[in-house]
């Protein structure tokens, strides 16, 4: 009677252990560190309501986790460094680098944070704060992908997405809107490794 | 884009307000008081700043954020303040301060002044570059800083605040003292000068904003400057000497667009340095050969002096934009085109069938759009080791 007690508490302990470890690998998150071989994040703004002028940030870092579980949980973070502006004319970059435009030296970095996550058809609908040229704002990105893909042992993830933004609600001086219009799209293309 | 029509409405908005805060303080104040007048010349600036900055409809958002806000909401009305105190206190017809019941003698009232004008000249540096990629790694631990090329270590930290300090109250010293021997009036003209080319300067080299918060400071100097000769012409006891809180004004906001200009605009070390130091060049007046001739030639030569140099400055600074900054401001022009359709069409076609043409010297050219960002980077270059 006592062994077979024994052997039952020591089953459950078994079970328990194993049960836990289950449980904590299916809610575990993947945490996925920004490729910037693979991805890009660039931008175009209008040039006197005619045209488009495109250009891109070079130096951009960031991360997410994502929990397929519970996507809720998910998190995303990137970072662009405003001094890696590039609309492939060294004197506007220059210039788009001065406090008219990007005041890099005051403001050297643009910042998405999420703050909530929610599964839609083909990716998910991410909110968060958005800080650019010192100001921060809330705003909804709607990331389409997610597929994953292993190569060469490390797992990968990808998602696109644009934004749609006006400079003059993140302190950007209105009276310097000038030529190049005030809207500008942003299109992000993230590839993300697992660490 | 700069905007020549609201420059022009922001000078004269700013010199008719100064000139007239002057006069109007005269007019009220029948009784000549050295205090009264030189707080009003004091005011008549900070009046004639106010209204210009809002004829340039400036943002006047609290807290400010960037070095500009900072200097237009901070530094500026500081100086103001500090420069009423010193013209309320430190006057030769100071009125007698009264601490707690006692007396406090008149030169405790300079003594204050000193210590305020010690204390404001001290931190300007550190209020305008506050937040800055510059003090990352002193203000904020290393978050910031840490890693951007940008960042100062202590020692260049206390090198840049100490040398600006240093520099503040040399000139501001040497332009009072001169003040004291001769009219004031060519010096608060020739400050005056000096920060609208500290301006002009600033937006060449790209920063439009930066350097249109020139033109109020200017504006409002001129036209206290000429209020208060006007008023020492028609109106015994109305010195000139009472322009010396001007000084104080133009010199802090001479320092302050200069570091706005170099820190966060592209205004190179070496212009920066010329222009603060070129005021200096009123001291000319006191050469052996020009100390005895009239007032009005002194005057003259203080102000021919500081033009040339401003000139020069300006010259160099008008070629940089050409050669920069004013392609972008005009479309693209016709020879451009037809210059790299035609060092397109003279290179040979390319081997690799992703290249359609490579020029003479073996630099891949793909298209007219390519061989115009390739110059750019050229000129980019170039403009790079003149500086240097």
């Amino acid at each position: 009677m006592l062994r077979r007690n024994c052997t039952t508490c020591l089953m459950s302990f078994v079970m328990i252990l194993v049960l836990s470890g289950v449980g904590r690998l299916a809610g575990a998150s993947d945490d996925y560190a920004y490729d910037l071989v693979h991805s890009s994040v660039s931008f175009k703004a209008r040039h006197m309501d005619i045209s488009w002028i495109h250009g891109r940030f070079n130096d951009v870092a960031g991360n997410f986790s994502l929990d397929r579980e519970d996507p809720t949980k998910s998190t995303f973070l990137l970072t662009i460094k405003a001094d890696s502006v590039d609309t492939a004319n060294a004197a506007r970059d220059e210039h788009l680098r001065q406090p008219d435009y990007f005041d890099t030296k005051q403001f050297p970095t643009i910042e998405f944070k999420s703050t909530g996550v929610k599964v839609i058809e083909g990716g998910y609908e991410v909110t968060g704060d958005f800080t650019m040229h010192g100001k921060t704002k809330g705003i909804m990105l709607t990331l389409m992908g997610g597929k994953e893909h292993i190569f060469k042992d490390v797992k990968r993830v990808a998602f696109s997405t644009e934004l749609k933004l006006k400079r003059s609600d993140f302190g950007f001086d209105k009276t310097q809107i000038g030529a190049i219009g005030d809207e500008a799209i942003i299109i992000i293309d993230c590839e993300g490794m697992r660490k | 884009m700069p905007d020549p029509i609201s420059y022009l409405k922001a000078s004269i908005a700013a010199v008719v307000a100064s000139a007239m805060i002057v006069l109007v303080f005269r007019l009220i104040m029948r009784k000549s008081m050295h205090s009264v007048a030189a707080v009003s010349c004091v005011l008549a600036v900070g009046v004639g700043i106010v209204t210009g900055c809002r004829v340039l409809q400036f943002s006047w958002t609290w807290p400010p954020a960037n070095a500009l806000n900072r200097f237009l909401l901070i530094v500026l009305p500081a100086t103001v303040i500090l420069e009423l105190l010193a013209a309320i206190l430190g006057g030769g017809e100071a009125v007698n301060v009264r601490i707690l019941g006692y007396s406090a003698p008149k030169r405790c009232g300079s003594l204050c002044a000193l210590g305020f004008r010690l204390a404001l000249y001290a931190s300007v540096g550190r209020i305008l570059l506050h937040d800055s990629v510059y003090l990352g790694d002193v203000s904020r631990g290393g978050d910031l800083g840490s890693g951007h090329p940008d960042a100062w270590n202590f020692a260049q930290t206390v090198a840049v605040f100490g040398g600006s300090f240093a520099g503040l109250i040399a000139i501001w010293g040497l332009l009072c003292r001169l003040s004291e021997r001769a009219a004031a009036g060519s010096i608060t003209l020739s400050l005056a000068m000096v920060i609208q080319g500290t301006g002009l300067a600033t937006m060449m080299a790209g920063y439009i904003k930066g350097g249109s918060a020139a033109i109020p400071l200017a504006a409002a100097l001129v036209g206290a400057t000429f209020a208060s000769q006007l008023l020492a012409k028609v109106v015994d006891g109305f010195d000139k000497k009472y322009l010396r809180g001007t000084i104080g004004i133009g010199v802090i906001g001479l320092c302050s667009l200069l570091c706005i200009g170099h820190y966060f605009g592209q205004l190179t070390g070496l212009r920066a340095i010329v222009l603060f130091l070129t005021p200096l060049l009123c001291w000319i007046s006191e050469l052996p050969g020009l100390r005895a001739r009239p007032a009005w030639q002194k005057s003259a030569a203080r102000m021919i002096a500081v033009t040339i140099v401003l000139s020069a400055v300006l010259f160099v600074a008008k070629q940089d934009f050409d050669r920069e900054m004013a392609p972008l401001l005009r479309s693209v022009s016709s020879s451009d085109t037809e210059r790299s359709l035609t060092a397109a069409s003279s290179s040979k076609p390319s081997a690799d069938p992703g290249v359609p043409f490579a020029s003479k010297s073996g630099e891949k050219v793909a298209d007219g759009r390519m061989s115009r960002t390739g110059r750019s980077r050229v000129v980019q270059t170039n403009t790079v080791k003149q500086r240097i």
